[in-house]
């Protein structure tokens, strides 16, 4: 494989909506492809894959992807979250609202209880606000193989919270070189200059000027809720900023 | 397109007329402190503010007492800091027992693995009840606090059972529905002896805006972020981060968004709450 700065580009239908402060990883994308691929093989071969999430330590796919390693040897993936084409701190404000089935829940278990509370509890039901960036595309930037990274985003039609209600559709992907950028850049900012992924402070070394969402916790590479992959990491510039 | 800023509406609701009276709101007051003595509970948030600013024009030193949770907002305990320093306020800081997210967690319902702790401490009893109680030993039995009934069916019940239970007795008698509300409404007297007062129980939202606009008052800025996250008005509410309510609402969203490094922290603590961001 050949790995390259790149762009990628996703024009959308409307807006993608996410209830994190910043973009989509591109790395959890084409991890999220990759695992897809995976458990389809698995079980067309007659067995099921374990969640990632359950396994004490996930595996780390193949992802067509440079990695970027700091002195400690922690390593990330060279590729950024998603920013908006609009002004990141344009949100619309939508709401979506979900009952729990009844009859739906008889199909999943051979016991309930009389009643199930729809006022409290687990299954309560819910009114809550859909955070919607409007804008025509996303773009990423990142270090990789042009092709490898094209083929496994053909088969991603939306990205976002909400996909079945048609929000994050996306009309089209564009994969692009982008020999003007260079590899740090590439790897670690946003178009506006901003911090586009979560970085271990060694990545930062050096570029003091850099404007990140502060100090958290977060995932340094999918997936990325696992707690095994969570750190204190420069965050990314926030959408809301 | 022009680029003129517009009206600030917080301004304008500022400048509408006054429709309460003061004076009177003032006088109860300094009765109610005068009779039980006591102290302001003070969240921080917009209500109490305006109840602890009639409060201090009646006694500059009234016990200011804040009830903390351990889970306040960051920003809440710098704007409560700086404005016991700037108002100099007789505060007094109550930390609870344990912390709301100490309570959280020792349930167990946060966590998808975790077995349900019948013993886990009452949230409520915690945060609310002994907090108050020791307010109440300190201060004496008296309340003054920003409740408003408009808040809640539970709230505006329970200022209309106690408006009931508090016949007229003035002389001459209160002839008028709204005079027998501004006179006895608002007194809440709780069956351990103590007795609060809300001097905004009946106030509406924009009033208690246009009343912090006109005295330009210092509000907490959790607001202004949540305004800018594009909250909707119901949900510029003050308290603690997280607890059991409103969740189904969408609390942990705006939560989430604005905080998501402290979220990220709760999270890993309370797992099970990023099924409500």
């Amino acid at each position: 494989m050949t790995y390259v700065p790149m762009r990628v580009r996703a024009d959308l239908a409307g807006g993608i909506a996410q209830s994190a402060p910043w973009g989509i990883a591109l790395d959890g994308l084409l991890a999220s492809e990759l695992w897809a691929r995976a458990k389809t093989e698995a079980r067309d071969a007659g067995h099921e894959l374990p969640r990632a999430l359950e396994q004490v330590s996930p595996p780390d796919l193949p992802l067509p992807l440079a990695t970027c390693v700091t002195e400690d040897g922690a390593w990330h993936w060279a590729a950024t979250c998603a920013q908006p084409d609009t002004p990141p701190a344009r949100i619309d404000v939508r709401a979506w609202m979900g009952r729990v089935d009844r009859r739906q829940l008889e199909q999943t278990t051979d016991w309930l209880p009389k009643t199930v509370s729809d006022r409290q509890g687990r299954y309560r039901a819910r009114r809550m606000p859909l955070l919607v960036s409007p804008c025509l595309s996303v773009t990423w930037r990142a270090i990789g193989d042009l092709e490898a990274v094209r083929e496994l985003l053909e088969g991603v039609v939306s990205i976002g919270k909400k996909r079945s209600s048609g929000e994050g559709h996306v009309l089209r992907w564009e994969v692009t070189p982008a020999p003007d950028l260079d590899e740090y850049a590439a790897a670690h900012l946003h178009p506006d200059g901003t911090l586009g992924r979560p970085t271990p402070s060694a990545c930062l070394a050096g570029h003091d000027d850099i404007v990140d969402g502060g100090l958290g916790r977060a995932g340094i590479r999918p997936p990325y809720m696992h707690p095994g992959r969570q750190f204190e990491l420069h965050l990314p510039a926030l959408l809301s900023a | 397109m022009s680029t003129h800023p517009g009206l600030d509406v917080q301004a304008l609701q500022g400048l509408r007329r006054q429709h309460r009276d003061l004076d009177l709101i003032r006088t109860r007051i300094e009765e109610h402190l005068d009779r039980h003595e006591g102290y302001v509970a003070f969240s921080g948030g917009k209500d109490s503010l305006v109840t602890l600013h009639l409060a201090v024009q009646v006694d500059p030193d009234v016990p200011v007492a804040f009830f903390d949770s351990g889970l306040e907002f960051p920003e809440t305990y710098t704007h409560i800091e700086k404005l016991a320093n700037d108002w100099r306020l007789n505060l007094d800081v109550i930390p609870a027992r344990h912390t709301t997210l100490e309570v959280l967690s020792a349930t167990g319902a946060w966590n998808h693995h975790g077995a349900r702790n019948p013993n886990a401490p009452d949230l409520h009893q915690v945060l609310i009840v002994e907090p108050s109680q020791t307010a109440h030993a300190q201060h004496g039995a008296g309340e003054l606090w920003g409740v408003r009934a408009e808040e809640s069916r539970g709230r505006a019940a329970a200022y209309a059972n106690a408006l009931r239970a508090h016949p007229c007795s003035c002389d001459p008698a209160c002839t008028t529905t709204t005079e027998h509300r501004a006179r006895h409404g608002g007194q809440i007297d709780r069956v351990n002896g103590t007795v609060a007062y809300g001097p905004v129980w009946d106030w509406k939202t924009p009033e208690i805006w246009g009343h912090i606009a006109r005295h330009q008052l210092p509000v907490n800025p959790v607001y202004a972020k949540l305004r800018q996250l594009g909250a909707p008005e119901h949900f510029l509410r003050i308290s603690h981060m997280v607890d059991g309510t409103r969740l189904e609402e969408g609390r942990i969203t705006w939560l989430r968004r604005g905080w998501p490094a402290l979220f990220e922290d709760l999270a890993t603590v309370l797992p099970r709450l990023r099924e409500f961001s």
